[in-house]
């Protein structure tokens, strides 16, 4: 008779925390009409290739360092030697660069490793496609995403290569302003 | 003419129910998605989802019609409409003014608990008639509860009917004017609950819900219905929910009575409502029972617990000479 005592007890405690749930605010929003604001260190989006805004030029010098780190392989780039860059960062470019974006594991080493802040993850909920060409991210779309990262500052991820560096320089006791590869 | 003005009254009583069944889902649907600290339906109606129940009926009705190959053909398809009707009569015996009921019996209790049990039969023709294993073990369940559930149910209202001394719905009802807020002191308490755990059993709810253990039968006896019929049964699981809302309003809560500033009809519409919400804030609080211990807890607690309930009524009844 214990346990009717406790389950006649335990009854009226479930229907208690239900009635305080009753009275709680929503925890879902209704989303197309209501966005929740995306994190800072959002690393869910989709990629970008910086543009320079001042002389209009690609940031992308074609180093291939993304696509060697890439643990899904997902990443390629063809180099081509070119006139130097306006801004001076380089006379190298991508030929082609693609980023097969439906393998993509978020891992957001890519960023981390390039010299010139040139790839970027935007700050934007990933388009959704029907087909899987639509996850095919060519250099065309890239630049692209990067036209409206100009247009859209806000969209820009926290993350670049020079930013992650300096943290992980600081979290391991290492003196800022040691990264050669790091432009000013 | 009083059989045109039961004929309106019946077709207004059915219409207004069918519309209170599509609603009472949205208003599950609302409540449901409360308890859970979501929104639940909203854009459709826009405000807050009232076109909804709408939408779902004109969605259900466009929806293929499959009838498997192996079924039995006629009591497949008769099952759903089984289900709906005897819950929807139990409609007609419900007082909503002293003299305003679709049918006026003296015995309008017995008549109503008659009926409300038939839904017991489109459940277990549909079971039945499937030809599905599922189906079949779930409507056996639906048997083995109601069977279980109907003694301590019925014992439970013999105590209104023992106090008021009649099974005439309107003499109940008119017995507690003047009672306090639920009913006569102490016996009548101890019979609502019983009576109102019983509904649940009986209507399925959780946490008696033992029908529809999608681990273990995949959903319940409606496995093989799609489109309208699928829906009917809903419709007949909600109906008769609220018709026994509608019982437990008039037999323990007081029916039509209630302060002067709102018509008796209104006051019974809002006491079936508060019924049926409390039904929804035990589905959403509990688990399901298993199927032994729902029926232990039938046979070992609340059928003793409402025999000395009833014995104590009588007593009460003997001594004050109430009825």
């Amino acid at each position: 008779m214990a346990s009717l005592g406790s389950t006649i007890f335990g009854s009226f405690n479930a229907m208690g925390t239900t009635f305080r749930n009753f009275f709680r605010r929503a925890t879902t929003i209704q989303y197309p009409k209501v966005q929740r604001p995306i994190p800072r260190q959002w690393r869910g989006g989709t990629f970008a290739l910086t543009i320079d805004p001042a002389t209009n030029e690609e940031n992308c010098i074609g180093c291939r360092l993304c696509e060697y780190i890439c643990p899904s392989q997902i990443i390629h780039v063809t180099l081509r030697k070119g006139d130097k860059r306006e801004n001076g960062v380089g006379a190298t470019y991508a030929d082609e660069f693609t980023l097969d974006f439906e393998a993509c594991m978020q891992c957001e080493l890519c960023v981390q490793v390039c010299p010139t802040d040139a790839i970027v993850m935007t700050r934007s909920l990933a388009d959704c496609t029907y087909t899987r060409e639509g996850l095919f991210l060519s250099k065309e779309r890239l630049l692209d995403h990067g036209r409206t990262l100009i247009e859209r500052p806000d969209d820009t991820s926290f993350a670049t290569g020079t930013r992650l560096r300096e943290w992980t320089a600081a979290s391991r006791g290492v003196q800022k302003g040691n990264d050669e590869g790091a432009p000013a | 003419m009083s059989w045109l003005f039961a004929a309106l009254l019946s077709v207004t009583v059915i219409a207004v129910a069918m519309t209170c069944v599509a609603y009472l889902t949205w208003i599950e649907r609302k409540i449901a998605a409360r308890f859970q600290n979501r929104i639940g339906p909203y854009f459709v109606g826009y405000p807050h989802g009232w076109l909804q129940p709408l939408a779902d009926v004109a969605k259900l009705i466009v929806k293929e019609d499959i009838t498997p190959r192996d079924v039995d053909r006629v009591l497949y398809n008769l099952a759903p409409v089984l289900a709906v009707v005897p819950a929807l009569l139990g409609f007609a015996f419900i007082p909503f003014l002293p003299g305003w009921a679709v049918v006026v019996h003296p015995y309008s209790m017995l008549f109503f608990l008659a009926f409300a049990s038939l839904t017991l039969l489109g459940v277990f023709a549909a079971g039945w008639s499937s030809n599905n294993k599922y189906a079949l073990i779930s409507s056996l369940r639906m048997v083995a509860m109601l069977v279980s559930y109907e003694i301590p149910l019925l014992l439970a209202l013999m105590v209104p009917a023992l106090m008021a001394g009649s099974f005439n719905l309107v003499e109940i009802v008119e017995f507690q004017r003047g009672l306090p807020f639920l009913l006569y002191p102490g016996i009548g308490q101890v019979s609502f609950a019983i009576f109102f755990i019983a509904t649940l059993a009986e209507s399925n709810k959780s946490p008696f819900d033992l029908i529809e253990a999608e681990s273990e039968l995949i959903a319940a006896y409606n496995v093989e219905y799609t489109g309208m019929k699928f829906a009917l049964f809903y419709a007949g699981e909600y109906a008769h929910t609220f018709a026994i809302s509608g019982l437990a309003a008039t037999v323990f809560l007081g029916g039509y009575l209630g302060p002067a500033f709102l018509p008796g009809p209104v006051w019974l519409v809002l006491k079936m409502l508060a019924v049926f919400v409390l039904v929804l804030w035990v589905r959403w609080s509990f688990l399901r029972l298993r199927i032994d211990h729902a029926l232990a807890l039938n046979w070992k607690i609340l059928f003793p617990l409402s025999l000395v309930n009833l014995l104590v009524a009588a007593w009460w009844v003997v001594t004050r000479g109430a009825a």
